[in-house]
């Protein structure tokens, strides 16, 4: 634990950890495949093996010397620190009972409580119910337009199940 | 509409149409843009634009849904009026997947992935108006371009597209995958694993060379493989909202000076950045004409090289308006560029080009080279409806792109969230009405959060993603024709065209390396110079 503690980047070297055994075990899968089928698979996989144990190694070292990473360049790509991880949590899970739920009760009825349920998730302060009656008919406004857009107009079948 | 023209035959020249073409016939061209510029086409032409810009807004509607959805209306209009309608929503599609791209990171269409890199972070700093304003500016030019080449040019540049072999399209892949170096600055490392990671994920499924079934590990689910447009939203557009419900921060910052368009502010950029901007268009219309390479791989060959060209390289990825430019000049450049093979080879240059042809061809008109000669009326008045389009584009976009952008940031994060929650599950369904894209979206979606959080930035391992199956296709048939010639580095590095894209790739990849090199020079060189200036002087 301690030797993990003085790795630089261990979130980056953990996950490059992970990385090299992914790429190991998918070598091991292309050898079941046709010569023409694997040559592109064991390549890519054995490179990104190597530049991750390559990573990993620069890790161990620049933190047995004591460098500690510097924050992450490029852009508007780097995500948000802080924040609720609860709400994150419950988010993820929502998104997943939601397409759990779209061939057990219909896309329209399972998207308007996985809708709403979310819009609970991520409102923040208290509203007054006046605002909450606004966002009720915004968000089945959104739904219905959607939901006929797809079905009438673009003539997409939808998902039905108890419901529609 | 001006009824059923009858189609004017012409005598076809036995040869290849290509001097009588490039030489032209300026006064029978006006009256096919008389044509073009009827009450009707002109109605037709806008509200294909709408309709386009519309359904491109929404990710995972794609042009080729669009097309394809509204081709069965056009059939009972002239073939003219069909075709314009049809250029007009393809056209409309392409531009309209910036929207999204730049206000919510959620690129409309995969022609638009290049937009987010630097659309979203203008939007973010508060500099979205400015952005879309970019974006219509470049897409209407970029449009000009392609419509203009294939006009003037589309039997020479038809050749472009018969040129290009097994081992050219493994080399423009390479090309575009040499961008990550640009998108991971400050950690190559972590940028080549995740591209590994994005190509072994487009590998997934059955392989394009071989048949094999690859890495579905038994599961149903993974046998069609991963859809390009659900590990776009996923990767894009999940990380994004997971990060929006765990704060009180809003989605954008609010413009302090919310000057409308921002359109003197986008022309002075666009006007200093002319050169990217038509050399971008340029490589959209080569691009496009590559059938099976399309607008996403135009836009990442071309923001490569606008980064390679800039001054300020180290600015791209971080909101800078050249690499806008840079993109969608070049996607909707393809427009036109893919059309010059559909055309005149009968080879359509990219999916909407294969929809549109079969709507030719129901239209009884006669694909191939001497096209444009023997039924010319149809075909110039096309590609005069398609100018006519992307210029409607110009005030259509603004529109459209400032009421778009004025809605993301005046909307509460309360319904934004499940709003953009709800485009994500419905745009991954809408691909192939399928629920296990949509499970496949949400996966990708969690697993780009959690890379992202260890450093493994989203944009490389879609680069992966997006180019893994040309690289591949390239590659295997590559080397199986090296391996029947008896010739296999001959295959990769002794055909010109794939030289010099090899070349360029090279370049690009270790242009940050050159750059700092000759610079290091240069300061050793004008240090050596003014010491040896006051030598003299003290002499």
């Amino acid at each position: 634990m301690q030797m993990l503690r003085s790795v630089h980047d261990p979130v980056g070297t953990a996950t490059a950890v992970g990385f090299a055994v992914l790429g190991v075990l998918l070598i091991f899968q292309s050898q079941r495949m046709s010569a023409m089928g694997s040559v592109f698979p064991i390549t890519i996989s054995a490179a990104m093996t190597l530049l991750a144990l390559v990573l990993v190694i620069r890790n161990v070292v620049l933190g047995l010397r004591g460098i500690t990473p510097k924050p992450a360049s490029g852009g508007g790509e780097g995500g948000v620190s802080g924040g609720s991880n609860l709400r994150r949590a419950l988010f993820v899970a929502l998104m997943a009972a939601w397409i759990a739920l779209l061939p057990i009760l219909g896309f329209y009825v399972a998207s308007v409580i996985a809708f709403f349920a979310i819009m609970i998730v991520a409102t923040h302060e208290r509203l007054s119910p006046m605002q909450i009656a606004i966002l009720i008919a915004l968000g089945f406004a959104i739904l219905t337009g959607f939901y006929l857009l797809m079905a009438n107009v673009l003539l997409i079948p939808m998902p039905r199940g108890l419901f529609f | 509409m001006s009824g059923k023209r009858d189609v004017r035959e012409e005598p076809a020249t036995e040869s290849f149409p290509l001097p009588t073409h490039c030489s032209g016939l300026p006064m029978e061209k006006l009256v096919y843009l008389f044509d073009a510029l009827s009450v009707m086409n002109l109605v037709l032409a806008l509200g294909g634009v709408v309709a386009g810009i519309l359904i491109g807004a929404l990710p995972g509607l794609s042009a080729t849904m669009a097309v394809a959805v509204l081709v069965p209306f056009t059939f009972t209009m002239d073939p003219a009026s069909g075709l314009i309608v049809l250029g007009a929503i393809y056209t409309g599609a392409i531009y309209g997947g910036s929207y999204s791209a730049i206000l919510v990171n959620a690129p409309g269409t995969p022609s638009a992935i290049a937009t987010t890199f630097d659309g979203f972070p203008m939007a973010k700093r508060g500099d979205g108006a400015l952005a879309v304003s970019l974006a219509t500016l470049a897409s209407v030019v970029g449009g000009l371009v392609g419509a203009l080449m294939l006009m003037f040019l589309a039997p020479p540049l038809a050749q472009v597209a018969l040129a290009f072999g097994p081992p050219e399209y493994f080399w423009l892949a390479v090309f575009g995958l040499t961008l990550i170096s640009a998108l991971s600055v400050g950690n190559l490392l972590k940028g080549l694993i995740g591209a590994c990671f994005g190509l072994l994920l487009s590998m997934i499924g059955i392989a394009v060379v071989g048949a094999d079934v690859r890495f579905t590990f038994g599961s149903q689910m993974l046998v069609g493989g991963i859809d390009i447009v659900a590990g776009l939203i996923g990767l894009y557009c999940i990380p994004v909202l997971i990060d929006l419900v765990a704060t009180r921060d809003p989605h954008l910052k609010v413009e302090s000076d919310s000057s409308g368009f921002r359109l003197g502010e986008s022309f002075a950029i666009v006007m200093r950045q002319k050169v990217n901007m038509i050399r971008s268009a340029v490589i959209g219309t080569v691009v496009g004409i590559l059938p099976g390479a399309g607008g996403s791989v135009a836009s990442l060959v071309s923001y490569s090289e606008a980064r390679r060209s800039s001054k300020t390289p180290e600015n791209f990825g971080k909101g800078e308006p050249g690499g806008i430019i840079a993109t969608e000049a070049a996607n909707n450049a393809t427009v036109g560029g893919g059309f010059i093979p559909t055309l005149v080879l009968g080879i359509p240059g990219t999916p909407p080009d294969a929809v549109i042809l079969g709507a030719l061809l129901v239209q009884g008109i006669k694909i191939g080279p001497q096209l444009f000669q023997s039924q010319g009326s149809i075909v110039y008045t096309f590609i005069f409806g398609l100018l006519i389009g992307t210029l409607l584009m110009l005030p259509v976009g603004l529109v459209v792109g400032r009421y778009a952008y004025k809605s993301i940031v005046a909307i509460p994060k309360s319904a934004l969230v499940p709003t953009i929650a709800f485009l994500t599950v419905i745009g991954s369904f809408a691909i192939h009405n399928n629920l296990h894209d949509t499970a496949v979206m949400l996966t990708l979606g969690v697993i780009g959060w959690v890379l992202n959080r260890a450093g493994f930035t989203p944009s490389p391992i879609v680069l992966g993603l997006v180019l893994g199956q040309i690289a591949e296709q390239g590659f295997v048939q590559a080397y199986l024709i090296g391996n029947a010639q008896g010739n296999v580095l001959g295959q990769f590095f002794g055909r010109p065209i794939s030289l010099a894209i090899a070349v360029f790739a090279i370049l690009t990849l270790f242009y940050p390396l050159i750059a700092k090199a000759i610079g290091a020079a240069r300061a050793r060189k004008s240090e050596t110079d003014t010491t040896v200036e006051s030598r003299d002087a003290d002499a």
